[in-house]
C-alpha cells in the first residue's frame, strides 16, 4: 500500500524528467555557468581563476566600445523588427486576395524563411560587391556597401529583415485568415473605405499575432549573429559590432570569457526587461 | 428614406451558375418588403447586389432614379443587418454602433446624440460599453439593427437576420422590427427563408425559386391567392395539403374524385374546370390543415386514416393519409381521434385550390 503510494505520488516526476534533464544540460547549466563565469577572471581555455565579482560589470560599463555595441545592436534591432514586420505584413496583405498565381507569390513571400541566414549573407556579399554587385550595377553608384561605416550596418540589418519577413509573412497571413471577411463586407456598406477598413479593422484584429510577431522578432534581432559574421565581421571598425559579435569576439579571439559572460548576462537582462515592458503594454493595445 | 427598382437583373457567377435570372422589381418607398424561398433561391445574392457586395451581371439597379450598378457600397447609402450580425469583435457596442458615422466623419456629439437614441429605441443601453463576445444572441441582434438605423440611410438590407434566435427571441424580435419599421418609416428589403417572418413582417413578398420572382404580392393575397403549387405549399405553415384528384362530373355536378372521395366543387371553381377543359383529368387539389374541419356536409366529408397527433395547446395536428396521399389537419384540441383510426373530416369548399398536373399554375388563380 505504501509502496503503491510512493509510486503514484513519484510517477509524474518520472514523466517529466527526461524534458528536465534535457533542459537541464542545454540551458539552466549553459545560463548558471555563463552568470557564475561572469564574476569571474578567466584563463585561455575558459576556467574561472579569479573571482573578481562585479569587476567584470564595471569594467563595461566604463567601456566605450561596449556602449557602442549596445547603440549599434539598438539601431540594428530598430531597423530589422520595423522593416521584417513592415514587409511581413504588406506582402500578407496583398497575398490575402484570391487571384491567379496567388501561390506563387506566398511562396515567394515564405521563402526567406527556408534560406540559412550564413548563405544569405554569401549571396548579399556578392551582389554588395563593389566592382561586380548587381546593386551598384542597377543604382549607378560606386558604393563599397559593405565596407562603408556609413552603409554597413544598414546593409546587415536589411538583410536580417529580408530573412525574418518570411516567417512574419506566414504568420500574418495566418492573422489575416482568422480575420472574419463579413466585418470588412458590414464596413463596406458602413462607408469606410480600405485605408479606414485597414487602420480600423485589419490592424486591430492582427494586434495579438502583431504582438506576438513584434516580441519574437526583438528577440530574434537581438540575438543575430550569422549574417554579421559572414558579412562583416563586426566592422569596418566597431560600426556592426552588434552585441552578441561582441560577445562572441571577447570569448573566441581575445579569451575573456568573462567579460563575454557579463554581457551575456546584461543582454539577457535587457531582453528579459523589454518582455516585460510589452506583456505590460499589450493589455491597453492588444484586442482579443 | 427611398425607392428602388431592379430592372431585369441577373447574376451569374464565374463558374456558369445562373443564381438571379431577369429579376424585375419596384420597391416604394417605406415598403417592408420580403424576399422569401427556400435556400439557393438567389434570395441573398440579390439582395447582396442591392448592397453592392455582388456584381451585378446584366440589368440594372436604380436608387431613387440613381442608377447605382457601379456605384460602390460606400457610396449607395444603405444599411445592412447581416445574418452573422457582423458585429467588429474589437469595439465595444457603443463604437460598433457609431463606426459607420465614424468613417463618414459626423461630429463627436451628434454621433453621441444618435448611438444613444439608436440604444434607447432597442433597450441595450446598458450595453454600450460591452464588447460582443460578452452579448447574447439576442443583444448582438438589436446592436446590429442599432448599428444599422443610427445612420439613417436610404434603406436597409436585412440578411436573414433572426435565423440564429431561438423560436422565443424570434417572435419577440418580429414584434420589434415591425415597430421600428413603423417609427423610422424606413424602406427595408428582408430576406428569410422563414414563411412565418415573411407572413408576419412584410407589406409585400416576394416568393423566389431558382433565381426567379414566382409571385410578389401582399401577405394575403399570396396565402389565398398563390400562383402555383410551390408559392402555395411555400407559405402557410404547416403547408398545404396536395392531393392528385380526378375531375369528373356526378349528378349533373363537376367533382373531384380520389381514393373513394368525392367532393363537389362550387360554381365558379366548376367554371374554370370546364373553361381549362380538365374534366377527365387528373390536378391536384390544395387544402390548407386549417381549412379541414370537424363538422361539416356529406359533400365535404374526407375519410383521413390518422397517423399521430401533435398536441399544440390551442389546436392539434391530425397527421395521416386520405388514399395514398399524405395530410394534415389543424382541429380543435378536444376533438377526439387517436393514432391508427379513420375519421371523417371535412374541407372548406370555398377555399380549396386546384393546379394543373403539368405546369403545377393554379387553376383558381384571379
Amino acid at each position: 500500500m505504501n509502496y503503491k503510494l510512493v509510486t503514484r505520488k513519484l510517477s509524474p516526476y518520472g514523466y517529466i524528467a527526461p524534458a528536465m534533464a534535457i533542459f537541464a544540460i542545454f540551458l539552466f547549466f549553459p545560463f548558471f555557468k555563463t552568470i557564475y563565469l561572469s564574476l569571474f577572471k578567466t584563463n585561455k581555455m575558459g576556467q574561472a581563476k579569479l573571482f573578481v565579482g562585479a569587476g567584470n560589470y564595471s569594467e563595461l560599463l566604463s567601456s566605450a566600445s561596449f556602449f557602442n555595441s549596445l547603440f549599434v545592436t539598438v539601431v540594428f534591432v530598430l531597423i530589422v523588427v520595423s522593416v521584417s514586420m513592415l514587409l511581413g505584413l504588406i506582402t500578407a496583405v496583398l497575398c490575402n486576395q484570391s487571384f491567379p498565381g496567388i501561390r506563387i507569390f506566398s511562396t515567394a513571400y515564405a521563402l526567406p524563411m527556408a534560406i540559412a541566414s550564413s548563405s544569405a549573407a554569401m549571396i548579399f556579399k556578392i551582389m554588395l560587391h563593389p566592382a561586380i554587385g548587381i546593386v551598384n550595377k542597377i543604382l549607378g553608384l560606386h558604393i563599397n556597401w559593405i565596407s562603408d561605416p556609413r552603409y554597413a550596418l544598414i546593409c546587415v540589418a536589411l538583410l536580417t529583415a529580408w530573412l525574418n519577413s518570411g516567417i512574419n509573412f506566414l504568420y500574418f497571413s495566418a492573422g489575416l485568415s482568422n480575420i472574419d471577411e463579413v466585418i470588412y463586407e458590414r464596413a463596406s456598406v458602413d462607408g469606410a473605405n480600405s485605408f479606414q477598413k485597414f487602420f480600423r479593422l485589419t490592424l486591430p484584429g492582427l494586434s495579438p499575432i502583431l504582438f506576438y510577431t513584434l516580441v519574437v522578432n526583438i528577440i530574434q534581432a537581438f540575438q543575430s549573429f550569422g549574417q554579421v559574421k559572414v558579412l562583416t565581421m563586426g566592422g569596418p571598425g566597431e560600426s556592426t559590432n552588434l552585441i552578441v559579435y561582441s560577445i562572441y569576439r571577447d570569448a573566441f579571439f581575445n579569451y575573456r570569457f568573462g567579460s563575454a559572460a557579463a554581457q551575456s548576462v546584461i543582454l539577457f537582462v535587457i531582453i528579459m526587461v523589454l518582455t516585460l515592458c510589452m506583456f505590460r503594454l499589450e493589455k491597453k493595445g492588444v484586442h482579443y | 428614406m427611398a425607392s428602388l427598382s431592379l430592372v431585369n437583373v441577373c447574376k451569374t457567377f464565374k463558374n456558369g451558375q445562373i443564381a438571379v435570372k431577369n429579376f424585375n422589381l419596384d420597391i416604394r418607398d417605406q415598403e417592408f418588403l420580403i424576399l422569401v424561398g427556400p435556400s439557393g433561391c438567389g434570395k441573398s445574392t440579390t439582395l447582396r447586389m442591392i448592397a453592392g457586395l455582388e456584381e451585378i451581371s446584366s440589368g440594372e439597379l436604380w436608387i431613387d432614379g440613381e442608377l447605382m450598378n457601379l456605384t460602390v457600397p460606400q457610396k449607395r447609402d444603405l444599411s445592412m443587418v447581416f445574418q452573422s450580425y457582423a458585429l467588429y469583435p474589437h469595439l465595444t457596442v457603443y463604437e460598433n454602433m457609431a463606426f459607420s458615422l465614424r468613417v463618414r466623419n459626423v461630429v463627436k456629439t451628434e454621433i453621441d446624440q444618435r448611438v444613444r437614441k439608436a440604444a434607447d429605441v432597442l433597450c441595450i443601453s446598458h450595453l454600450l460599453v460591452r464588447k460582443p463576445h460578452a452579448l447574447s444572441g439576442g443583444q448582438k441582434q438589436r446592436v446590429a439593427i442599432g448599428s444599422a438605423i443610427v445612420r439613417e440611410p436610404k434603406a436597409y438590407l436585412m440578411d436573414e437576420p433572426l435565423s440564429n434566435l431561438d423560436a422565443k427571441l424570434r417572435t419577440q424580435m418580429r414584434v420589434e422590427l415591425s415597430k421600428i419599421h413603423k417609427e423610422l418609416g424606413a424602406t427595408i428589403i428582408y430576406v428569410t427563408h422563414d414563411q412565418v417572418e415573411a407572413m408576419t413582417l412584410g407589406t409585400r413578398i416576394v416568393v423566389m425559386n431558382s433565381g426567379v420572382i414566382l409571385q410578389a404580392a401582399e401577405p394575403k393575397v399570396l396565402y389565398t391567392n398563390p400562383i402555383n403549387k410551390f408559392v402555395a405549399g411555400f407559405i402557410g405553415s404547416p403547408s398545404m395539403n396536395f392531393i392528385p384528384v380526378w375531375v369528373e362530373r356526378r349528378e349533373e355536378r363537376i367533382c373531384v374524385e380520389f381514393s373513394k372521395n368525392r367532393l363537389f366543387v362550387n360554381e365558379e371553381c366548376a367554371k374554370r374546370l370546364m373553361d381549362g377543359d380538365y374534366l377527365g383529368r387528373r390536378v391536384y387539389l390544395g387544402i390548407r390543415p386549417e381549412d379541414l374541419h370537424e363538422t361539416g356536409s356529406k359533400d365535404q366529408e374526407l375519410k383521413l386514416n390518422v397517423e399521430i397527433k401533435e398536441v399544440l395547446g390551442s389546436e392539434i395536428l391530425l397527421h395521416g393519409k386520405i388514399g395514398r396521399s399524405p395530410v394534415c389537419a389543424r382541429l380543435k384540441p378536444d376533438f377526439p381521434s387517436e393514432g391508427g383510426k379513420e375519421i371523417s373530416i371535412f374541407a372548406d369548399m370555398s377555399r380549396i385550390l386546384l393546379f394543373d398536373m403539368e405546369t403545377e399554375e393554379n387553376i383558381l388563380y384571379r
